[in-house]
This record gives structure tokens, C-alpha cells and sequence, in this order.
């Protein structure tokens, strides 16, 4: 049966990520002359995003198999595997941050023959922000699904590449307007 | 009670097993004690003996570097064609959507898949497997309804706000999403198919591998297939 529950979840998930894409789309657009203004944004955007959700979605996917299986209790926040998985989002985050400035200011300067240091400071800062949004909502919104009786697999997803992408395309924003 | 000691020995011993090792106790529980392996597989991956954001940042450190890198050529494609990317007003509201769409997708089907190889549903090829098929079938429905509402949302909000807007750029957009989202979801199958078997065959967790990869590549083909899509259509 392929209309079954799990395609339900998905598809109202689905909605989910078209709706908060679309919003984030919107920011963008509407704010394309402000976001675009250091040279080399639309190289970092993709990455940045992508990273979002890598990182956001790896976490989720491993809190929801610890919980299928028992070893992390929906009640016990501050276990030593959820810690874990905390501190090594952030550092994960903060290291491919860092990648990702080095790799937009190294293509500026090889392609476009223009030196720009700002661009690297813009993903650090902008990761660091939008670590401290995604990384409690991602954890609290998987056990909310898993005590609610859904399977977090498939609706933590869109959740996360959803609110992800707002957080980064917001972070990014603030961090541009604040360094020019 | 002799038998929860017995298991709780069992556990404890588990949970001490250095994590690159495969070790025969795993196989030995699960069959005495009726665990699943993937239960005794997460108790010694982030167990006792393991710093668990040290395992997270080694195991995943360079795929998410690589991909993120990956992701970034895509975004050099589209900085490539930026001046005319950035005045397709449709499309620059349409791209976090897009990136959304493919990602959430990238997300299921890897984590679907990496729980049925744990579950041991996906030993047989793809055409004998029901489960992988029907997964398959859901996507591709999802992926076809996605393309609709994405892009009537989005032109919809062109149409209102945009002086730009003409039926000759709505169906040029349309079908943009369109081919773009057909290819990149049969590409996450094929991608979370054989990588995650490969990474499953190496003992390591699918999920810290498969999502960074699925995500990245279909990043990196989106951005490169809008942008040949941009050209060719505008």
C-alpha cells in the first residue's frame, strides 16, 4: 500500500519544507541586493545550507535510532549521548564553517582575482548563530515526534532542512548587514 | 535475576569493545539474549569506551567537509550564471524550496534505507526488494506533487509581486523544477543504495555517512542542473 502513514508523514512534511522554503526564498529575494553585496555569497549559500542540514539531520537521525532502541530515555536530556551528540554538532558545524570561508575566499581570489577577508568571517559567524537556534530545536522537536508516537525518520527531516535554511539564509542576513 | 546478570555482564562487556573492532560477543548476545544487532551494534558504537563527540566528529568530520566543499562548486556554477540566476525572480524564491525538497528527500530515503540494512530488509537487489520499491514509488509521487506546489506557490507570488511575470516564464520555470527534481531523486537512489551498503559492509553507522552524501551531491547536481537549465531555457 503505497498511500499508507509513512506517506502521509511524508507528505505533510513535504508541505512543511515547500511552505518554510518558500518563506526562506522570499528573504532572499527580497533581500538578494544586501545578501549578494561581498562577492562570492552564492558559492557559500549552497554549502552553508547543505551544511545545516547534514549536521542537523545526522543528529536527529542518530538521537531517533537511539531512542527507537532504548539507549537514549525521551527523559533524560542531559545523558552523556546526547551531550556528546551536542558538542560534536557544534565543532562539526564551526569546522566545516571555517572550510567553507577558505574555500569562498580562495575561489574569489583564483576566479574573480579579488581579495575579500570578510567572506571568510561571514560563514564562522553566521554557523555559530544558527548552531544556537538549530541544535536545541532539532533535539527537542525528535523526542516531541517520538513521544507523540510518530517515527521521527520521516518527518524530523523537512523539519530540520526547513528551519535549517531560514536559519541560515537569517544568519547569514545579520551577519552581512552587521559587517558591511 | 541469574539471567539480567548474565546480560548485564554481557552489556557491560559490550559497551567496552573498542568501537573499530567487530567482535563475535555481539553475534553470541543477539542470539541468547534475543537483542537485535542493531541495538548491541549502538550500545558498543557509542558506548562505555567511547567519547561520543569524538566518534560523531571523526566518523563524520571529513565527509561533511567534502560535502560542503561539493556543495560549494554547485554554488560556483550558479555564481557562473548569477546576473541572470538573480533577475529569474521565480527561481531565486524557488531555490531554498528546491534545496529543501531534495534534502528532505536525501534525508528519508537515507535513513529509511540505513534502518533497513540494520533491520537486514535490504540484502536482495532493488527490483526484488518490496520495501525499497515502495519507498521508491512514494518519492517519485511526492517528488511530482512537490514540483506543483512549489512552483504554483512560487509564481503565484511573482505574479503578485513581481512585474516581471509572463506565461512563457511560468512554463520555462515549471519545467526547471520539474527535470531538475526527477533527475536528482532518481540520483539519491542510487547514491543511498550502494553507499550505504558500503558503509554498512565496513561496520560503520550508515546514517553519519549517507545523509551528508545524498544531501551534497544532490546540492552540488541541483545547482550544477540549474544552471545549464537556466542557460539552455532563458
Amino acid at each position: 500500500m503505497i498511500f499508507d502513514k509513512s506517506f502521509k508523514e511524508i507528505f505533510s512534511a513535504q508541505i512543511f519544507a515547500i511552505i518554510g522554503g518558500t518563506l526562506a526564498g522570499i528573504i532572499l529575494a527580497a533581500y538578494t541586493d544586501k545578501i549578494f553585496i561581498i562577492p562570492g555569497m552564492l558559492i557559500i549559500l549552497p554549502g552553508f545550507m547543505a551544511m545545516r542540514g547534514n549536521i542537523s539531520g545526522t543528529f536527529a537521525s542518530r538521537i531517533s535510532s537511539g531512542l527507537f532502541l532504548g539507549v537514549i530515555k525521551p527523559d533524560e536530556k542531559k545523558s552523556k549521548i546526547i551531550r556528546g551528540n551536542i558538542n560534536g554538532s557544534f565543532v562539526l558545524a564551526l569546522m566545516v564553517s571555517i572550510a567553507l570561508g577558505l574555500v569562498a575566499f580562495l575561489f574569489n581570489y583564483l576566479i574573480a582575482g579579488v581579495i575579500v577577508f570578510k567572506i571568510i568571517f561571514v560563514p564562522i559567524l553566521a554557523g555559530i548563530l544558527s548552531n544556537f537556534i538549530l541544535n536545541p530545536l532539532t533535539l527537542f522537536a525528535t523526542i516531541y515526534i517520538f513521544k507523540r508516537g510518530d517515527d521521527p525518520n520521516n518527518i524530523i527531516g523537512p523539519i530540520i532542512t526547513t528551519t535549517g535554511d531560514l536559519t541560515s539564509i537569517a544568519s547569514l542576513l545579520l551577519v552581512v548587514m552587521l559587517i558591511t | 535475576m541469574n539471567i539480567n546478570n548474565n546480560l548485564k555482564k554481557y552489556l557491560t562487556k559490550i559497551r567496552e569493545l573498542k568501537r573499530e573492532k567487530h567482535h563475535a560477543l555481539l553475534h553470541e548476545v543477539h542470539k541468547k539474549h534475543h537483542i537485535s544487532k542493531k541495538t548491541l551494534f549502538y550500545i558498543k558504537e557509542y558506548g562505555g569506551k567511547s567519547n561520543v563527540a569524538q566518534t560523531i566528529i571523526r566518523e563524520s568530520a571529513k565527509i561533511l567537509l567534502l560535502s560542503s566543499i561539493l556543495s560549494s562548486f554547485g554554488g560556483l556554477a550558479l555564481e557562473g550564471v548569477q546576473t541572470l540566476f538573480l533577475s529569474i525572480f521565480p527561481l531565486v524564491i524557488l531555490l531554498p524550496a528546491l534545496n529543501d525538497m531534495i534534502g528532505s528527500y536525501g534525508a528519508i530515503v537515507s535513513s529509511r534505507f540505513s534502518t533497513m540494512l540494520y533491520d537486514g530488509e535490504a540484502k536482495t537487489g532493488f527490483w526484488k526488494n518490496k520495501a525499497l520499491k515502495k519507498l521508491f514509488s512514494q518519492i517519485m509521487i511526492l517528488t511530482f506533487i512537490g514540483a506543483i506546489l512549489s512552483s504554483a506557490l512560487a509564481l503565484g507570488i511573482t505574479h503578485f509581486f513581481s512585474p516581471h511575470f509572463s506565461i512563457s516564464i511560468a512554463i520555462r520555470v515549471f519545467l526547471i523544477v520539474i527535470i531538475d527534481l526527477f533527475l536528482l531523486t532518481n540520483i539519491l537512489f542510487v547514491i543511498a543504495i550502494y553507499a550505504g551498503r558500503y558503509f554498512y559492509k565496513k561496520q560503520e553507522d550508515p546514517n553519519n555517512f549517507l545523509i551528508p552524501i545524498t544531501t551534497s551531491v544532490a546540492d552540488f547536481t541541483n545547482m550544477a542542473i540549474l544552471s545549464i537549465l537556466i542557460l539552455i531555457l532563458f
